[in-house]
């Protein structure tokens, strides 16, 4: 497992959107605002599988799929957490951090991305899909705070509510 | 580096040790051997087990068999390396003899005087000789490994003492400094022969100066404070070397025993400590700038010789040289590994170059101006192993400057590779250095000739304006008339230049905008054109939005530093499908697209994409892996072996015998498209699958927008590539000797290479603003 990225936005990813709106005002914002709307769907989406199919696949490329778009905007605490949840579909990774965790991250301590919900690394290929749908439910809802830090830090930026 | 104790070492001379005790058997037989100037951080010493006949030559092949697991060896040899150890002039001195002229102090001499010697070099040439050392200090040139080879005394290891006394004569060993200072006689050992031809061992016993043995000391080993005096008078056969100011180096000839060195110098077997260790030499076959030759030498007095300075300058110079004149991206990096660093070129006027010399120069003129890169050819794969390993180990994913572009296989541009090759080697320097002085020659002079090639290309153009309705009706037609046309149309520039080469190159062919407009006035680009695409891609609506160029001054503020300026005004004109499932990716890349003005469609998985790329006219795929519906890599299989089925990029006459197929647009399709894999994790396997799928390169992502304008620069250079093979291609198949000649290539390929331009031509015209379009055709248009 990859470590949480410390800023919510990498802001040199970022910038090289936000350039573009020299030929598009707006662009940026607009484009940030499709991904909102892109977020809360795929989120929604989610939660609707964890509760009915509970499909890992399904979950998995609805990771993947969020994972390139956030990752492109340079949101890369969202990206990260759907990339948890694209191995967590994937059964390739079998943990995910607490949320304490995942918060401390934020301020720059360098606890390591370990293990509160962790399941012991020696029985992996035991475990049920229940596990991991649990896990991903976890993340899910960390994914949604991140996301709406995301929405704060570029309100901010933008000087308008998103 | 090791900072060696040498000439610390410790002053606990077994003075009293009884020399003559007779050797314990039952002891194994172990020197302490250390190597010197080895740029390891620890360099401990080591000790070898050796027989009573060994000599120096079988202690150095044991030191090859003991360290055979480093570098060390593999550039070195039993040539190349000599045991010894440091001691000072004025240890050595005393004895009298010059310590310039080298002592050839083999058993016969002390035996029978050295004034037997039949080598008694004049003190002057030797002493010449000695300051050429003292300027060689790390001599480079100098292989004694090679010098070693030739010497067929040498091939086999010496194990009889005949034959060890034979190898007495022009020892490569002493060649490490100089060739001249190896002689020493080889009569010499002539008359050491009859008494060392018992056994070797016994020889070296009767060898010791029983009367000395009191006397003499471990010498070297006492603290620098060399004792040096009878040092000469040993029976040691060794030659002295001035390293530097009072320093010199004792190196022990192959020939001699080891358990005589031993017993010289340590005493009885068993008395040499760890820290007394002999020194190993090797002569610096690998250049060691940064290394002093003797640097396990603490001497205050100790400096680097002169020539090692100067190398160290002069490699100096040359990397300055060469970030100012290159700029140093990955020059060095890409220098084939068997070439030779290119010495600098001082000159780097293409004026001064050969005009043969320079590939056809209207893709120097692109690699000038699309290009502020350097390329490699890469022909074999040996050559991409070893590149690609160098890339690796320098990762760097934020440079665009290591990319490696794999070509397909039958690829054949405008750079002939044999060809190219022959000329470049007879040129001092690479094919490097030829686009780099093209390039730089560009920057100077960019104002006066590179504005003549603009407008020589841009009257083409306008050229092929006016015959574009020939190619509508029909080749032949088109061609006749224009066989004499373009030399006519080019005026007073470089015609020399131009004429003697000057296939046409992508940057005319692709220069289309002032077709633009002359086009619609034809109308040419009327929906019923039967250039047109029969099934417009469900995104062209999508299209026509991205096609509108906004203002060029916003979109040079928006990047900043040299691509803005260079780059974006040369921006290859290509057709990029994009494969993106989630759409704000895809607006992102269309976005960036449409600022640069190359003109793209979307696609949303690989099924749309393979439907997209089958109606032709596509360049460059720009591909997602993970997609619904049909996957990325399966998308890029699928459309390789559809290439493949239809010939495409592939021999003619194979091309030719495939006329059954019908599924995908062949007159819009004939170079095999670019496939680049954008990749979402960085595992290897992924990008190693992405690429056996038949795209040629991946990236990661996000991808960084300013990598990617630096790689569509590449890929551009690439369709330069490519539209010339359609050219020839398109050429052959008339199969007309006659017209296979120059001048009148130019104007066949300007009209059979355009099929996919006027597509693209009439697409944009429909799409983009005519107000957007006069500002561009006008910003193309020569200068008055």
């Amino acid at each position: 497992m990859s470590a949480i990225p410390k800023e919510i936005i990498n802001w040199n990813i970022l910038n090289e959107i936000v350039s573009m709106d020299e030929d598009d005002p707006e662009f940026s914002k607009g484009l940030i605002i499709q991904f909102m709307e892109q977020a809360q769907t795929t989120f929604d989406k989610m939660q609707n599988i964890l509760h009915t199919t509970r499909d890992l696949g399904e979950l998995d490329s609805l990771g993947h799929f969020l994972k390139g778009s956030s990752a492109a905007l340079g949101l890369q605490r969202i990206a990260w957490v759907c990339e948890r949840i694209q191995n967590l579909g994937r059964k390739h990774e079998s943990s995910f951090p607490s949320s304490e965790v995942v918060r401390a991250s934020l301020f720059g301590n360098d606890t390591e991305p370990s293990s509160a919900a962790s399941v012991e690394s020696g029985n992996v290929s035991q475990l049920d899909d229940s596990v991991y749908l649990q896990l991903i439910g976890e993340a899910l809802q960390e994914a949604r705070n991140e996301f709406q830090l995301a929405n704060l830090e570029l309100s901010k930026y933008y000087g308008s509510p998103l | 580096m090791s900072e060696s104790s040498t000439l610390k070492l410790r002053p606990t001379s077994p003075l009293s040790v009884n020399r003559n005790v007779a050797l314990n058997s039952a002891l194994s037989w172990r020197i302490w051997v250390r190597l010197e100037d080895y740029e390891a951080s620890i360099n401990q010493a080591f000790s070898l087990q050796f027989g009573e006949l060994d000599t120096i030559d079988d202690l150095k092949s044991k030191i090859f068999e003991n360290l055979n697991t480093i570098r060390w060896t593999r550039v070195n040899d039993n040539g190349s390396i000599a045991l010894g150890f440091y001691c000072n002039r004025t240890d050595c001195e005393p004895d009298g003899f010059s310590l310039i002229q080298r002592i050839p102090t083999s058993p016969a001499e002390t035996m029978f005087g050295r004034n037997k010697s039949l080598q008694q070099p004049s003190t002057a040439s030797t002493k010449r000789v000695i300051s050429d050392n003292e300027s060689k200090g790390g001599s480079l040139n100098t292989s004694p490994g090679v010098s070693a080879s030739t010497s067929p005394k040498l091939s086999a290891v010496p194990r009889l003492p005949i034959a060890r006394y034979g190898a007495n004569m022009g020892s490569p060993f002493l060649n490490i400094q100089s060739g001249n200072i190896s002689n020493h006689g080889g009569g010499n050992s002539g008359g050491s022969n009859g008494i060392s031809s018992n056994s070797g061992g016994a020889a070296g016993m009767a060898r010791l100066p029983v009367g000395a043995a009191p006397t003499l000391s471990p010498l070297p080993f006492s603290g620098g404070k060399l004792a040096l005096t009878n040092w000469s008078k040993k029976n040691l056969k060794h030659t002295v070397e001035h390293v530097d100011g009072s320093l010199y180096r004792i190196l022990f000839e192959p020939d001699e025993l080891v358990i005589t060195i031993y017993n010289e110098l340590f005493g009885h077997l068993g008395s040499q400590a760890a820290s007394d260790a002999l020194l190993v030499f090797c002569s610096d076959i690998v250049p060691k700038h940064d290394m002093l030759p003797c640097s396990a030498i603490d001497g205050p007095n100790f400096t680097p010789n002169r020539l090692t300075q100067e190398l160290l300058n002069s490699q100096n110079r040359r990397r300055e040289h060469e970030s100012i004149k290159f700029d140093t991206r990955g020059t060095h990096d890409l220098l084939q590994p068997g070439l030779e660093t290119p010495p600098p070129i001082d000159v780097l006027n293409p004026e001064d170059i050969p005009s043969e010399l320079m590939l056809d120069p209207t893709a120097t003129q692109t690699s000038r101006e699309e290009n502020e890169r350097e390329f490699q050819l890469i022909t074999n794969e040996e050559q991409l192993r070893k590149v690609s390993q160098s890339m690796q180990d320098e990762d760097n994913p934020d440079s665009p400057k290591q990319a490696i572009l794999l070509l397909p296989k039958d690829f054949d541009g405008d750079v002939n590779f044999n060809e190219s090759a022959s000329k470049v080697s007879s040129l001092p320097s690479s094919p490097i250095a030829i686009i780099d002085s093209a390039k730089s020659e560009n920057e100077n002079i960019n104002n006066t000739r590179g504005s003549d090639v603009d407008s020589i290309n841009v009257k083409i153009n306008t050229h092929i304006t006016d015959t574009n309705s020939y190619n509508e009706t029909g080749n032949d037609t088109a061609k006749d008339s224009q066989s004499s046309n373009p030399l006519d149309q080019r005026p007073k520039t470089d015609d020399s230049l131009l004429q003697s080469h000057a296939p046409l190159s992508e940057r005319e062919v692709g220069m289309v905008h002032p077709l633009l407009e002359s086009d619609r006035k034809k109308g040419l680009s009327s929906p019923t054109s039967p250039l047109l695409p029969r099934n417009p891609p469900p995104s062209i609506g999508e299209l026509s939005r991205n096609f509108g160029p906004r203002n060029g001054s916003a979109r040079e503020k928006a990047f900043p530093g040299e691509w803005s300026t260079t780059s974006d005004k040369v921006f290859p004109r290509i057709n990029v499908l994009i494969v993106e499932d989630n759409v704000i990716n895809q607006t992102i890349l269309s976005s960036f697209l449409r600022k640069h003005k190359i003109f793209h469609k979307v696609a949303k998985n690989g099924q749309e994409a393979m439907d997209i790329w089958k109606e032709g006219g596509i360049h460059l795929i720009f591909m997602d892996l993970q997609l619904p519906v049909l996957s990325g890599i399966d998308a890029a299989k699928k459309i390789r072996k559809l290439e493949r089925e239809h010939g495409i990029g592939i021999q003619k006459s194979k091309r030719t015998s495939n006329n059954g197929h019908s599924k995908i647009n062949k007159d819009q399709i004939n170079a095999p498209v670019i496939i680049v894999a954008f990749t979402a994790s960085k595992s290897q396997s992924d990008k190693k699958e992405a690429l056996i799928s038949g795209c040629n390169d991946y990236l990661t992502k996000p991808v960084n927008l300013h990598w990617l304008s630096n790689k569509i620069n590449e890929w551009g250079c690439m369709q330069a590539l490519i539209n010339f093979d359609s050219w020839k291609q398109g050429q052959s198949r008339m199969t007309e000797n006659v017209l296979a000649k120059a001048p009148s290539q130019r104007s066949i390929k300007t009209v059979s290479g355009n099929a996919d331009i006027k597509y693209r031509m009439s697409r944009g015209s429909r799409s983009s603003s005519s107000a957007s379009q006069s500002k561009l055709s006008e910003s193309l248009r020569p200068a008055p």
